[in-house]
């Protein structure tokens, strides 16, 4: 049985250019890992998530979903099949002219009926909330809505891998709540999924957290481990949760603080 | 020089759609030498203020006046990076000083202080806009508008799509040209933090309406009844729920480093009586 | 730019095959080109107008459409006056203003995916000299860019605005000026094109490969009494012509 998830010694060298690529990355996952990879802008991390889903290929290395190889052409379209991305903004990803035909742009490239479409198309609105938006032009919503539907697209192909890149930037507090309470509903649904940030805050209920600066994955363990790095932290470019920060700058270094109740039970018993 | 809304609306029309009021009756005026922070949800209005503001585009009622012409009052819109067209650096910051028709020494005087200014490594200047990092290209867009000394900055969501240290950058160097210069802001801005570090007077615009305007000290006492979804700067938020709990801390510092104080303050008195 | 983009509704043309609707505009697009009378061009204008109305498209979506298009159509109206008479003029704005108004018909009642298909199919007798899967995508892409180009162009004219540039100047600052528009908008352009054309990839489109469709086309009854009435009335006209 091949193993589900494997970058093996990726490396990535942009042609022509000076930009960082990505250099040696190992990683394997199990099905159902919820894994968050941490950098400042231009540590590699969305060339790294274009490795994973096969848009780019690796200059060395491989990377293999479920034994098939993101190198060979013949093989592309079953890691499509199985590894989905959510690009960071949602208006360069919609093809069609209504929410509704959006998310059923992918499905339809499989080739199925048009009420096997129209199944999980809904399904998908009513997941994600969209049924109201169903004739609405993608390009006219709100930005949390093109979020919501940017998600809804890539759901409707139940990929065995979601890549979510950066999925809370450029939203106002409410929904970025909405959402973070959507993907860990999916988290808990056994979801495997990768999530792209340089905000440790948003993924504090990761299983492994990778932490990656001008290319290189300088370090991997648990997120509550990186709450005691703030030195680390600032020189890798990530941003700890705000009340970590505001703990460290006020030299308490026992007990570790993740939010804000625990910093005021820290201040103030 | 003084900038002075009375009244001021903008109502969008589309075709097929019903009027959309943007903005309704704002009134409120802007002094040489202020750091005005705009808060509000997205969609509130707040970049369609800021064009009004900058004479770009013309209220649909209302007046805008300006007593004391003593220099422009310029925009630095969303990503600003997108408006890159020039082949070297030094070139695309020259564009807005060229078009202020300044003699060529003026204006290469102006480019250089504005990449100094934005601490770009000099070595950057004469590549391409486009080959630099995010980051960098942001302090470029910065320059590009700096160089043509304005007397009002008006900044849209200067922090979007910026990662920890790009943010933490720009704070820095706002904060140093404004007591270098004479340069006044209006900062329009949906993350509180970057605001009260920078500015010392609020307006809060909600469903185009202008809610509040006042100190932020002020601000942190009123936010929860007039716009409950807005979010309070952290370290505010943090004052007022210590002090929700019981503990005495002044809940309305008026810059961070009068929360700090209060922070350190709370925290020193704990180890005490941890020794005590 | 509401003018182009689809506009969800129910009625009567909405539910129809989009082959039909391309018959439709071609035999309309045919008969604005050749009728040379003010007269004709008219009643083709009245056509349209009914279009309009049993597409339940609003009004002022064709209005706006023939606002957006003033400068072309004035210069077009100028320059005809110039070498011909006041008629012809006339007859040369209404044919112009046809040809716009069924533009925004055809946007208006058929999804920019659906019409994709349909042009695909339309030109499939054609798929052994042409890429014809390649180019129904690339036409129905740029349609729902289009709005997002113009959208990012009004910003980025913003942008350059707030930097000083001014058309009324001298020559020189305004070609600068136009540069300033034009090359970011390309560059722009260009870096949307290439991220959706990753993300449509991703989500494993094979251009010109089989797909299925979420609503299959099919050609129904009121489609064939649809394509008669066309071909009726377009035969009907000509003979009209013909012999008067």
């Amino acid at each position: 049985m091949a193993r589900f998830f494997v970058l093996d010694n990726v490396s990535y060298c942009y042609p022509g250019s000076a930009k960082t690529g990505v250099c040696q990355v190992n990683l394997e996952l199990e099905p159902g890992t919820f894994l968050a990879v941490l950098g400042a802008n231009g540590s590699g991390k969305s060339t790294l998530a274009r490795l994973c889903c096969g848009l780019l290929k690796p200059t060395a290395g491989r990377v293999l979903v479920d034994g098939y190889c993101t190198a060979n052409d013949e093989e592309l379209k079953d890691i499509y099949q199985r590894v989905g991305i959510v690009f960071q903004h949602p208006d360069n990803q919609f093809v069609a002219s209504t929410v509704e035909r959006e998310i059923a742009f992918g499905v339809e490239n499989r080739i199925m009926s048009s009420r096997a479409i129209r199944r999980i198309v809904d399904a998908e609105m009513v997941r994600f909330g969209l049924t109201a938006l169903r004739t609405a032009q993608p390009h006219s919503l709100s930005g949390g809505e093109k979020r919501l539907l940017s998600l809804a697209d890539i759901w409707a192909l139940k990929p065995k891998l979601i890549l979510v890149d950066e999925p809370l930037a450029m939203l106002d507090p409410g929904t970025r709540e909405r959402i973070t309470q959507l993907l860990r509903d999916l988290r808990t649904e056994g979801q495997s999924m990768i999530w792209f940030t340089h905000g440790l805050a948003e993924v504090m209920a990761a299983d492994q957290v990778l932490v990656m600066c001008k290319g290189r994955v300088v370090w991997r363990g648990q997120p509550a481990t990186l709450l005691t790095m703030a030195e680390e932290a600032r020189a890798w470019g990530i941003t700890l949760p705000p009340a970590t920060q505001v703990a460290y700058e006020l030299g308490i270094n026992s007990p570790v603080v993740a939010n804000e109740s625990e910093l005021v039970s820290v201040l103030w018993k | 020089m003084e900038v002075k809304l009375a009244d001021v609306s903008v109502v969008y029309t589309r075709a097929g759609e019903p009027p959309r009021k943007a903005l309704n009756k704002i009134s409120f005026s802007l002094k040489t030498g202020e750091a005005v922070a705009l808060l509000g949800p997205i969609g509130s209005g707040k970049s369609t203020l800021l064009q009004v503001i900058a004479g770009l585009r013309p209220p649909t009622s209302g007046q805008i006046s300006v007593r004391g012409q003593d220099g422009p009052i310029v925009l630095s819109i969303q990503e600003p990076h997108r408006g890159f067209f020039a082949a070297t650096v030094r070139e695309e910051v020259a564009f807005g000083p060229e078009n202020l028709d300044l003699d060529p020494a003026e204006t290469a005087a102006r480019v250089e202080w504005a990449l100094t200014a934005v601490e770009l490594p000099r070595d950057k200047w004469t590549v391409s806009p486009l080959q630099l990092s995010g980051g960098e290209q942001r302090r470029v867009a910065l320059a590009s508008v700096l160089a043509m000394k304005p007397r009002f900055l008006l900044l849209d969501e200067p922090t979007i799509g910026l990662d920890g240290p790009g943010e933490e950058a720009l704070r820095r160097i706002l904060a140093r040209i404004r007591t270098e210069t004479a340069i006044s802001y209006l900062i329009a801005s949906h993350d509180p933090d970057f605001l009260y570090a920078l500015t010392n007077r609020v307006l809060v615009l909600v469903d185009g309406e202008l809610r509040a305007d006042t100190t932020w000290g002020d601000w942190a006492q009123q936010a929860a009844r007039v716009a409950p979804d807005l979010k309070l700067p952290f370290l505010l938020g943090l004052l007022h729920r210590l002090a929700a709990a019981g503990a005495p801390v002044n809940t309305a510092p008026a810059t961070p480093a009068a929360a700090w104080n209060e922070l350190s303050r709370l925290c020193r008195e704990r180890v005490k009586e941890g020794i005590g | 730019m509401n003018s182009v983009a689809y506009y969800p509704a129910g009625s009567f043309w909405h539910a129809r095959d989009p082959r039909l609707k391309l018959l439709v505009v071609l035999a309309g697009a045919t008969l604005v080109v050749t009728e040379k009378s003010l007269g004709g061009q008219i009643f083709l204008l009245a056509l349209h107008l009914l279009l309009f109305v049993t597409g339940q498209l609003p009004l002022r979506r064709g209005w706006h459409m023939v606002k957006t298009f003033r400068w072309l159509l004035l210069i077009a109206l100028l320059l005809n006056l110039w070498t011909g008479s006041l008629p012809t003029a006339l007859c040369y704005l209404l044919r112009l203003i046809n040809l716009l108004l069924m533009s925004s018909w055809l946007l208006g009642v058929t999804e920019s995916l659906t019409l994709i298909k349909g042009l695909e199919l339309t030109l499939l007798p054609l798929k052994r000299v042409l890429p014809v899967g390649e180019m129904a995508m690339v036409f129905g892409l740029t349609l729902s860019f289009f709005p997002l180009l113009l959208r990012e162009a009004g910003e980025i004219m913003l942008a350059q605005q707030a930097r000083g540039v001014n058309f009324k100047t001298n020559w020189a600052k305004k070609m600068k000026g136009l540069i300033a528009m034009v090359i970011p908008l390309f560059i722009s352009a260009l870096r949307r094109a290439l991220e959706i054309a990753q993300a449509m990839e991703a989500r494993g489109y094979v251009p010109g490969a089989p797909r299925g469709s979420l609503y299959a086309l099919a050609w129904g009854k009121k489609d064939s009494a649809g394509a008669v009435l066309v071909f009726c009335f377009v035969l009907v006209w000509w003979g009209y012509k013909l012999i008067w």
